[in-house]
């Protein structure tokens, strides 16, 4: 079968047909088929015409079946239905000669070849030869294996009934040879592989004492030769690994730069925050210092009064911060106006241009006062004696004919002017200084 | 050829292999089953000696005893041998017989060199066993599926 290229299929489930083959160093794929074997022949044509038929089970280019009866005296003996059957067999087998016909059926693409061997057999006597036969046949009985078919390995004249064989003589009757002729006999190739490996153990004992004492010299003087693959797998493998950390550690440098990023963003937020306090702390202390020193506190505008009846501011500070009724209200532009409701948490402020505001007023750089009156949306109107001088620019700021304000703080510039009462009273329509609808917070003075 | 290639390619998964794999834990026994694949298709008479110098050249890449895996390897094939004639091939069950067959029979080839010099018998570790069989036992069944 030299030159075959498709391996050969064997038509048989027997694990000892398939050692055989491999043994002798044929690939092999095996295929076992299910045939029916109740043919009614006498028993070497039984055993051809049931190799034949297992082997025409199978598809291939080449297929080898074979099949194996036990013939006593022209009886083919069947498979034993069980035990005590089987011990039945041995029994009439036991102390005979009978007949193992072998019969084989090969296919392949240019032949078919057909043969049947016929094997004398002789079973001694004794009982402990049919125990061992009926071990025998229990290892094959899953297989397919009986009494009628002793397949390779399981009958009475493979391994173990060969022995017997051969102990009792009758092995040496002509006509008695292995039924596959031309492999190699299992006895022998047990003792042949029984053999090599005694032989390689006792030499492998036998290295392993000579070169201990120059184990790990004779590994490195033999290095160039058996070395370069594996160190090659081995800087490969170490590439490998240093490529997977350097990933690993970009991965952790993406996650600590984003969460340095998450910092930044914080600290950005509190740099904010921080630049607002200190702008509002500076604000407080310009107040502070140019309009007086009692400040009590600096207060959110939370709301506004829009009605266009009052001008009111809602402050969220309140009693419980320190704030009361009368408290003048400023910012830093100018004066805001002053508080007349507090509750726990906030504050009302009634604003320099509500209705009901009165401001004793001044010009900045003359002499004379006024009052200054609320004129919503966003206006205020100062009457003065006649005698005051004022003109439109000039700056009012606080004076302190009620009592109410520190003097000094600004108010407002003066738009424009009018006599009124037959020229009796200054009439001056003051815009604030404050831009109350911009207002976010405003400083709490502490009363006169 | 294919048999050449897979020597070849068992020097360099197992030089790979002691790259990555990790410290201190037990790696396959990739020279196991280089030889149990030869085995596997070949008769005793070569697939005994092809794992002895198979040993021997794992023994000598490892800089260790000369011998202890060429003992080891040979009673593995041996083993391999006898299981196989035994059991139905072509099956997993069977199969995975024969591979824990080997595989036992592996360390005590082991131990019986240990013993045949005198050496310090290591603790045996059957989770370290365990878990070596375990690595192997995959790359067996792989290289089972490939004719040598």
């Amino acid at each position: 079968m030299g030159g075959r290229e498709a391996p050969l299929i064997l038509a048989s489930g027997s694990p000892r047909r398939k050692a055989l083959l491999e043994a002798l160093g044929y690939p092999l794929r095996l295929a076992p088929p299910e045939v029916e074997e109740d043919l009614d022949l006498p028993p070497r044509e039984l055993a051809q015409a049931l190799a034949r038929r297992k082997g025409e089970r199978v598809e291939g280019q080449w297929v080898l079946a074979a099949d194996t009866v036990v013939d006593l005296e022209g009886e083919a003996l069947g498979k034993p239905r069980d035990r005590e059957e089987n011990r039945l067999f041995l029994r009439r087998l036991s102390g005979r000669a009978h007949l193992v016909h072998t019969a084989i059926y090969l296919r392949t693409p240019l032949d078919l070849v057909e043969e049947v061997h016929t094997a004398s057999v002789l079973l001694p006597p004794a009982k402990r030869g049919g125990d061992r036969l009926v071990c025998g046949k229990r290892r094959g009985a899953g297989q397919g294996g009986g009494l009628r078919r002793p397949g390779p390995g399981h009958g009475p004249h493979r391994e173990g009934g060969g022995r017997l064989l051969h102990r009792g003589g009758p092995s040496r009757l002509p006509g008695l040879r292995p039924p596959v002729g031309k492999g190699v006999p299992p006895v022998r190739e047990v003792a042949l592989r029984r053999a090599i490996f005694l032989l390689l153990l006792l030499l492998g004992l036998g290295l392993s004492a000579l070169t201990r004492p120059m184990a790990p010299r004779l590994a490195l003087t033999l290095s160039p030769l058996t070395a370069p693959l594996p160190a090659l797998g081995f800087r490969l493998g170490q590439n490998l690994k240093a490529s997977w950390s350097a990933l690993l550690n970009r991965q952790d440098l993406y996650a600590e730069n984003q969460a340095l990023k998450e910092k930044l963003a914080l600290l950005e937020g509190e740099n904010r925050r921080l630049a607002l306090e200190v702008a509002r702390l500076e604000r407080a202390l310009a107040v502070r210092k140019t309009q007086a020193p009692g400040l009590i506190a600096v207060a959110p505008v939370i709301g506004e009064d829009l009605s266009g009846l009052y001008r009111r501011l809602l402050l969220g500070m309140g009693e419980r911060d320190g704030l009361r009724v009368g408290m003048p209200v400023t910012a830093p532009q100018g004066l805001v106006g002053l508080i007349v409701e507090v509750e726990e948490r906030r504050a009302l402020v009634r604003t320099l241009v509500d209705p009901e505001s009165l401001i004793g007023v001044r010009p900045e750089k003359g002499l004379g006062r006024g009052i200054a009156r609320g004129a919503p949306p966003d206006r205020l109107l100062a009457e003065f004696p006649p005698s005051v001088k004022v003109a439109p620019g000039d700056l009012l700021v606080t004076g302190a004919p009620l009592g109410l304000f520190p003097d000094g703080i600004p108010v407002g510039r003066v738009e424009r002017v009018e006599r009124a009462l037959g020229g009796l009273k200054l009439r001056a329509w003051v815009r604030p200084l404050v831009d109350l609808s911009l207002l976010e917070e405003v400083m709490v003075l502490r009363p006169l | 050829m294919r048999r050449l290639l897979a020597l070849l390619l068992t020097l360099f998964l197992s030089g790979l292999l002691s790259a990555l794999w990790p410290q201190g834990l037990m790696a396959p026994d990739l020279f196991l089953v280089l030889a149990l694949w030869y085995a596997q298709g070949s008769p005793a008479y070569l697939g005994l000696p092809v794992a002895f110098l198979l040993g021997l050249l794992q023994d000598l890449l490892g800089y260790g005893l000369v011998g202890l895996h060429g003992v080891g390897l040979l009673f593995a094939a041996y083993a391999y041998y006898a299981a196989n004639r035994r059991l139905a091939s072509g099956e997993s069950l069977p199969a995975l017989v024969a591979f824990a067959w080997a595989f036992a029979a592996k360390w005590l080839g082991h131990f019986l060199v240990a013993y045949w010099l005198r050496l310090e018998i290591p603790p045996l570790i059957p989770l370290d066993l365990l878990l070596e069989a375990l690595f192997t036992l995959p790359l067996f069944l792989l290289a089972r599926r490939f004719r040598p």
